[in-house]
Order: structure tokens, then C-alpha cells, then sequence
């Protein structure tokens, strides 16, 4: 089920006004909204219930024996190896099979093209074994204690509005809080609640919908007689804005839903684009993961405590596991590799002289290198998206060439320049900055003055979910891209 | 005294809530111009730069470019045959040389769907294995009605044909679903469009806005038949679905009489009528249609229900494997030297079927 379908509509529906009854009485309140979730993940995939609850029970079981545990570094990694395992299962075993079958054609048989063709990855794993190492890493280290309570521990890791695409949240910022006599029992901020999931619908259905429409027979026919001559820099910009539109949104309606039940959770993204190097991208960009990759495998790693080098190859290191983890696809390492490999360049030019004397600039000369190393790290992030979009080889590298090898008669023409995408986007920003002037206006002293904003700011919440709704493409709804992951 | 407190309170609540009152028309004129505004910005974008979803639905008025002028038969017909030689690029120049010319080789020429069109499939299977006779098909799936109305206009035009192809497959059938021969449109850069369904409470709303029309689209409520849908071609095919199949084919048939140019229609089964037992309601239905207008029927659904391994007639996609196109190529030869006597010239179908 996903936040844009009908059917999620009417069960949040039903489940918010449950919730809103029943919101006082704790035992309830957890055995509703876990009914909830595991019929959300279950809608038509039922077969894939059986390993979220097989999750919930080892993590569950693994953080009581942690705490109580003469062993607990056993546990720990008894633990954290079962997530991982049942992770790579599910994720790598086709990667694995085809590349040992094409590396030892003579240990292991030929497998035929559409060997894995049925195979599939219940979705949301990644997202759920991480959200339960962190949760095993953290009682192991004794930042937070074990929950009790099986049904709010696999209430906390199975909550429906996180529980596909992230956030990927800590126990401090959600656990916590279905703790007995924690659970809340009004929404947190509504209005901005609200604002969330609206944003969220009008930057999926309209914008990374709309663009998807323009580009993806563009990356379908990337390396066949089709496309030759095409400028395939164009194209790779609006990917890069189509992922963001299309991941920021669901974080957006998550955390919007869950604001409505009462659970503030941590930002995904800030305004990624534009960050003026590698380094900062990663602290815009999906920052729950990065933040998971920070504490719980560069730190463990050693992080930058032994040596330039040895910092280096960690960053190199965490990268490529934070590449293997979107999928089971050696483009995608090459994904983590490039980023890796951009965040170790940057390490290098912060160091140097001409960076620190750059850095120093004040004025114009300023606003020029901050230009100029925002163009730079676009560019960079765009690069690495050519190996994450494409992920047959040819495909991506047949994209790089692209940028440059182009017929000039053909750059300023095809989808990419079709008006509907920039007007969407122009659609966007105008929202943008009208519910931003209107919430600072309904900030400002006079009582009508304010009565009036506030009502603006409702009726540009509503207005945006219901012009998304509207001018959505027709016909069927492309799913998030993060659920693949 | 208690008279003048009870007066001061109500002087003072009055107060309270006129003040109230004014606050809740603030919040109420701030709600309305926000959505107003909003929903203006949202007609603005349709208008300015109406999206591909929504130009397929803006009738005369949708800024869709093409080769077509309207046609009170077809819906659609094209402008000249530069006109269909330019949206057919590099297609139509290796016949060249057939039209004017006083001694033609015989020409079967394929229409239909991808089924006929595609590499690989029906036109190109008979390329191969039926070399007395040239293959003329353009590789394109036009749009059902287009497809009679290219053959039609490629007669006019001179195309000398022994025998045309018209290659019918269920799912063709669904088009007069979605869009009756009444609904079609050609706008005035020529690009083919359709008239959409209107509500009958708003319909005038619909007609009016760009973001009413977006919206009723939403629905799916905006297509000739709403609540016909795929499946249910296999159960039943009739009234203004048949009729407009009717009608289009009753206008090819006066055409194919006029150029004296038989035509066959190839009844193809689909994936599931073939595999998985589902019914032939499709082909009931207009097989006494068409022979009531004088068309060639073969329907091959006998011999592709008789083949042993029914699932190495397909690809994945659904389409007919190499065997499949072997065995249809093999029905459609023996059904013609059956009834045609001047194709007794053909190859035996057995040197062709799988």
C-alpha cells in the first residue's frame, strides 16, 4: 500500500478516527495502529508479513538478552548478523548467483536470462533491518533500554507511515515514545501536519511524476540509435530533481502522518542541491541513512581516528556499503564508490591552502566560489546518478558520454524541454513561497490581519493537496522509487 | 443595579462576538482567496502549457501536432501522402516504386495492430516464407480506425494490392471503449484528439476549465464506455462499441469494393483465450459483422487451440513467438488456398507451419 493509493486513504481514514476514540487507552491505542501497520505492509503481499514478524521477534528477543546477558556481544552479533542475512538474502542472492555463474561457467551451470525473474525483495527490508540494528546497537551500548513489551517494540519498528521508506529513525526519536504512559494523545502541530503531507503529494504527483513522464523513455533507449545525439546532461539534472521530489515527498507524507498521531520525527532532507560540496550534500541529503552510516558503521569502523589514510578508506568503505545497500547491483557500488571517492577528494582540497584562502573570500568574490562550488557538486551528485539510475553498465556509461557527445542540432529540443515539467516546477516554487508568506504574515500583530493569514494558510494546504490531486498525470501512479530499496 | 450588569454583560458579549464574528469572516476571506488563487495558478499552468494526459483530451483545441485532417468516416485521415510519407519516416520509400507502375508485383499489404506490424511478427513472417508475393506493412501501430483509414487512403493513392491484411486482436476492440468514432478529433496542427465524456451535473464546468477537465480525467469516468474495461472482452463486446466497429469497417468495405481489392480480416487469440480457456465473445461477436459486409474471416482460434505446447506460442510480452507467427502464417496460407483459387501459387502451409 502506498500514501498516494485509495485504499490508504480510506484505511488512514478509519484508522485516524479509531485512534482519536480509543487515543486514551494505551493497550488499545498499540494494538490498533499495529493492526494498522501490519495490514498496511500486508495488502496484497501477505506472504510477506511472516518475515517483518520474524524481524520484530529476533530484535525484540536479541535487545532483552542484551541487557540481561553475560554474553551480550554474542547477542549483539548473533543480532545484527540474522537482519543482515535475511537482508542479503533477499537482496543479493540474484547478484551473487549470476556473478559466480558468469565468473565459474564450469563450477556453476549457465543460468538462463530470466532466472530471478520472480524473485522479489519485500520491500521496505532495508529500511526495517536497520531501523532494528540501530535499535540492537544502541541497548548494546546502553543508550537506550530494551522495550518489554513485544507488541510496542514491534509497534515502534512497524508504524506504517515509516515503516517502508524511512525515516530511519533511532529509539530515542520514536521508540521512546510508545514506552508505557509516552504514547500521545493529540496530533503534533496539525497545521503542519497538514502542510507536510500536502507538500509531499504535490512534489510526488505533480512534479516527480510529471518528470518521470519527460525523461524515462529518454533512459530506456539510452544506448540504442533512438537517443543518438541526444544531450544527456538535461536529462540527468531533471533525474536528479525527480529523486528528490520523489523521496522527499514520501518522507514528508511519513512524517506529516505521524505528526497527525502525535510522533515528530527527524528531517530527511535539506535542500541537498544545494550544498557546496560532496561532504555537505551528505548532511542534506537522506540524513537519516547518513547519519545511520555515520554512528553505526564509519564510527565502528574507526571513523577518522586512526590516520589520514585509514579515514579514507572507511569513508570508501561506508560508501560502497551504503551503495550496496540501495540495491543488489554492482552500478549502484560503483554509486557509492563515486560518492566515496568525491567525499575523499574534498577531504584532501579542504586541506589545502587554496581552499582555506577561498574559504577566506568575503563580497563578491565570495558569492562566485559559493556559485561556482554548488555548480560543481551538482555536478558531481548528477555524475553518480547516471550509475544509479542505469544500472546496466553499458547504459550508464553510454549516459557519461553523453553529456558531451551530443548533436548540437538536437540540445535544445526533446522531452526534457517539454514546458509541463518547468511549469510544474514553477508551480512549485510559487506554492513554496506562498505558504511561506502566508505563515509569516499570520505571525505578524493585528487580529483580522492574522485571522485572515491563518485562514490562507489552511486554504493553501488544502488548495495544494487537492491541485495535486487534480493535475496529477492520469492514468496509473508510478510507485515511490525508495520502495524498490 | 443587577439590571445594568446584566446589560453591561451583554453589551460586552455582543462585543465579543461581533469580534468573533469578524475574525471567522477574516479566516473564512483568507481560506477563499488562498484556494482561489491556487486553483487560478493550477488553470493558469493547463492553459499556458497544457500537459501530453490532458492535450489527448482538448478536442480541436489541443495543441498535439500531426499529418491528419478530420474525417466523418475514420475520425481521422491524412492530410497527403507526403503527409503520411513524413510521419512514417524512411517506411514508405522502399514501396515507392510500386505505386505508377504499369506491371506491379503482386502485393499483399498488412494492417493492424503490433501483432502485424512488429519485427518479427505476421508481415515479417510472411516476407520470409512467402517469397512470390511483396510484403507492403509500415511497422507502426496506428491507432485502430487509422489503420483502415491508411489502407484506404494508401488505395486512393495508387497502391496497386492483390489482397490487404487486416489483423484483429481483441484488445483492438478496446478502443471504441475509451473513445467512440464521434469523439475523435484532429486539431489544427493536425494531431489526432478526443472529445471527452461529459458529467451530466458540471458537464458545463468541465467543458469550461482546464483543471475541472484534469480532474475529470482523474476519475477515468471521461471515456466512452467507463465501465467496460479490458477483461471484459473476452465475455462480451456489443452495443456502441460494435457499432462503431460496425461502422468503420462498413466504410472500409465500400472502399476495398471500389478498388475491387479483397480483404481478409486475420482474427487473432489472445494470450488468454489461447492458454488459460477464456472466451471468444470478441470474435462472436464481429465475425457475422464482418461477413455480413463482405469481408475474407479467417479466424485461426481452432488451430492455435490445437497446438500441444500453447506456451511456446508467445514471448513473455505476450506477443507471438517466431512459432506462433509460423503457425498463424500456416493457418492464414491454408485458409486462402482453400478459398482463393488464384492462390494456389502460395507455399504449402506445412513447409511453413512449426
Amino acid at each position: 500500500m502506498s500514501f498516494e493509493q485509495k485504499p490508504f486513504l480510506i484505511l488512514f481514514i478509519v484508522v485516524f478516527t479509531a485512534w482519536w476514540i480509543v487515543r486514551r487507552h494505551e493497550r488499545a491505542t498499540v494494538a490498533l495502529l499495529l493492526a494498522a501497520s501490519l495490514l498496511f505492509y500486508a495488502y496484497n503481499h501477505w506472504f510477506l508479513l511472516p518475515i517483518l514478524l520474524a524481524y520484530s521477534v529476533v530484535n525484540w528477543f536479541v535487545s532483552r538478552r542484551l541487557e540481561h546477558s553475560l554474553h551480550p556481544r554474542f547477542w549483539l552479533t548473533s543480532g545484527v548478523g540474522f537482519n543482515l542475512l535475511v537482508l542479503c538474502y533477499y537482496k543479493y542472492t540474484p547478484l551473487l548467483m549470476q556473478t559466480l555463474s558468469d565468473a565459474m561457467p564450469g563450477v556453476i551451470p549457465p543460468l538462463p536470462a530470466n532466472a530471478f525473474e520472480k524473485w522479489s525483495i519485500p520491500y521496505g527490508i532495508s529500511f526495517y533491518a536497520f531501523t532494528g540494528i540501530a535499535y540492537m546497537v544502541d541497548v548494546f551500548r546502553k543508550t537506550t533500554p530494551a522495550e518489554p513489551s513485544f507488541w510496542r517494540y514491534t509497534l515502534s519498528a512497524a508504524f506504517f507511515p515509516h515503516l517502508v521508506a524511512g525515516p530511519i529513525l533511532r529509539p530515542n526519536e520514536f521508540l521512546d515514545k510508545v514506552r508505557p504512559g509516552q504514547l500521545p494523545i493529540d496530533p503534533e502541530a496539525p497545521g503542519e501536519a497538514m502542510w507536510l503531507i500536502a507538500r509531499g503529494f504535490f512534489k510526488k504527483l505533480v512534479v516527480a511524476d510529471r518528470i518521470g513522464i519527460a525523461i524515462d523513455p529518454f533512459f530506456a533507449h539510452i544506448n540504442d540509435p533512438t537517443t543518438a545525439g541526444v544531450w544527456a546532461l538535461p536529462y540527468v539534472w531533471l533525474y536528479a530533481l525527480q529523486i528528490y521530489f520523489d523521496f522527499s515527498a514520501y518522507t514528508d507524507m511519513a512524517r506529516g502522518f505521524g505528526m497527525l498521531f502525535g510522533y515528530r520525527w527527524p528531517e530527511n532532507f535539506n535542500s541537498p542541491y544545494f550544498a557546496t560540496s560532496v561532504t555537505d550534500f551528505w548532511r542534506r541529503w537522506h540524513m537519516t541513512l547518513s547519519r545511520f552510516l555515520r554512528d553505526y558503521v564509519y564510527i565502528s569502523l574507526g571513523g577518522n581516528r586512526k590516520g589520514r589514510f585509514r579515514t579514507n578508506v572507511n569513508l570508501m568503505l561506508t560508501m560502497l556499503l551504503g551503495g550496496l545497500w540501495h540495491g543488489a547491483n554492482w552500478s549502484f557500488l560503483v554509486w557509492g564508490g563515486l560518492h566515496g571517492l568525491f567525499l575523499i577528494l574534498h577531504k584532501q582540497w579542504s586541506g589545502s591552502r587554496l581552499a582555506e584562502w577561498l574559504a577566506g573570500r568575503t563580497g563578491f568574490a565570495r558569492w562566485v566560489w559559493h556559485a561556482v562550488a554548488l555548480v560543481v557538486t551538482f555536478h558531481c551528485v548528477c555524475l553518480a546518478w547516471c550509475f544509479f539510475r542505469l544500472t546496466v553498465f553499458a547504459d550508464s556509461l553510454a549516459c557519461v558520454r553523453k553529456w558531451v557527445d551530443c548533436d548540437p542540432a538536437k540540445m535544445w529540443g526533446g522531452p526534457w524541454c517539454d514546458p509541463a515539467v518547468w511549469f510544474a516546477l514553477g508551480l512549485y516554487v510559487t506554492l513554496m513561497w506562498a505558504a511561506d508568506s502566508c505563515r509569516r504574515l499570520a505571525t505578524r500583530p493585528g487580529e483580522l490581519r492574522s485571522s485572515f493569514a491563518t485562514g490562507a494558510v489552511w486554504g493553501v494546504r488544502f488548495a495544494t493537496i487537492a491541485l495535486a490531486v487534480l493535475i496529477a498525470p492520469s492514468g496509473a501512479k508510478s510507485p515511490f522509487i525508495y520502495f524498490q530499496f | 443595579m443587577a439590571l445594568g450588569a446584566l446589560a453591561h454583560i451583554r453589551i460586552e458579549s455582543k462585543v465579543h462576538l461581533l469580534a468573533r464574528l469578524r475574525r471567522v469572516a477574516a479566516f473564512a476571506c483568507g481560506l477563499t482567496v488562498a484556494v482561489s488563487v491556487i486553483f487560478a495558478t493550477g488553470e493558469l499552468y493547463l492553459r499556458i502549457t497544457p500537459p501530453g494526459d490532458l492535450a489527448e483530451y482538448l478536442g480541436t483545441d489541443s495543441p498535439k501536432t500531426g499529418p491528419f485532417r478530420s474525417d466523418p468516416r475514420y475520425g481521422a485521415q491524412y492530410r497527403s501522402l507526403t503527409a503520411l510519407s513524413d510521419d512514417n519516416p524512411g517506411k514508405l520509400a522502399p514501396y515507392q516504386h510500386l505505386f505508377d507502375n504499369p506491371q506491379p508485383p503482386k502485393v499483399w499489404a498488412f494492417f493492424g495492430s503490433s501483432f502485424a506490424q512488429a519485427p518479427g511478427m505476421l508481415a515479417d513472417t510472411t516476407r520470409r516464407y512467402v517469397p512470390t508475393r511483396t510484403t507492403f506493412n509500415l511497422g507502426k501501430n496506428e491507432i485502430f480506425p487509422l489503420r483502415l483509414a491508411q489502407a484506404e487512403f494508401l488505395l486512393d493513392q495508387g497502391l496497386p494490392v492483390e489482397r490487404i491484411f487486416v489483423v484483429v486482436i481483441p484488445l483492438d476492440g478496446f478502443f471504441f471503449a475509451l473513445h467512440s468514432l464521434d469523439q475523435i478529433r484532429v486539431s489544427s496542427a493536425g494531431g489526432i484528439s478526443y472529445a471527452p465524456r461529459f458529467p451530466t451535473v458540471g458537464g458545463s464546468l468541465v467543458r469550461h476549465s482546464r483543471l475541472a477537465l484534469q480532474g475529470w480525467t482523474q476519475t477515468g469516468l471521461h471515456v466512452n464506455q467507463p465501465f467496460y474495461s479490458v477483461r471484459q472482452l473476452n465475455k462480451r463486446y456489443d452495443g456502441r462499441m460494435l457499432a462503431d466497429f460496425t461502422a468503420a469497417f462498413g466504410h472500409f468495405a465500400d472502399a476495398a469494393a471500389r478498388h475491387r481489392v479483397p480483404v481478409t480480416v486475420v482474427l487473432l487469440p489472445n494470450h488468454e483465450q489461447t492458454t488459460r480457456g477464456a472466451g471468444f465473445a470478441f470474435q462472436d461477436a464481429v465475425t457475422p459483422v464482418l461477413r455480413d459486409q463482405g469481408y475474407d474471416v479467417c479466424d485461426v482460434r481452432q488451430e492455435f487451440l490445437a497446438y500441444p505446447d500453447k506456451p511456446s506460442l508467445f514471448i513473455p510480452d505476450k506477443h507471438f513467438s517466431d512459432t506462433g507467427n509460423r503457425l498463424l502464417l500456416a493457418t492464414v496460407l491454408e485458409h486462402l488456398r482453400a478459398s482463393d483459387p488464384a492462390s494456389r501459387d502460395l507455399p504449402d502451409p506445412l513447409t511453413v507451419r512449426p
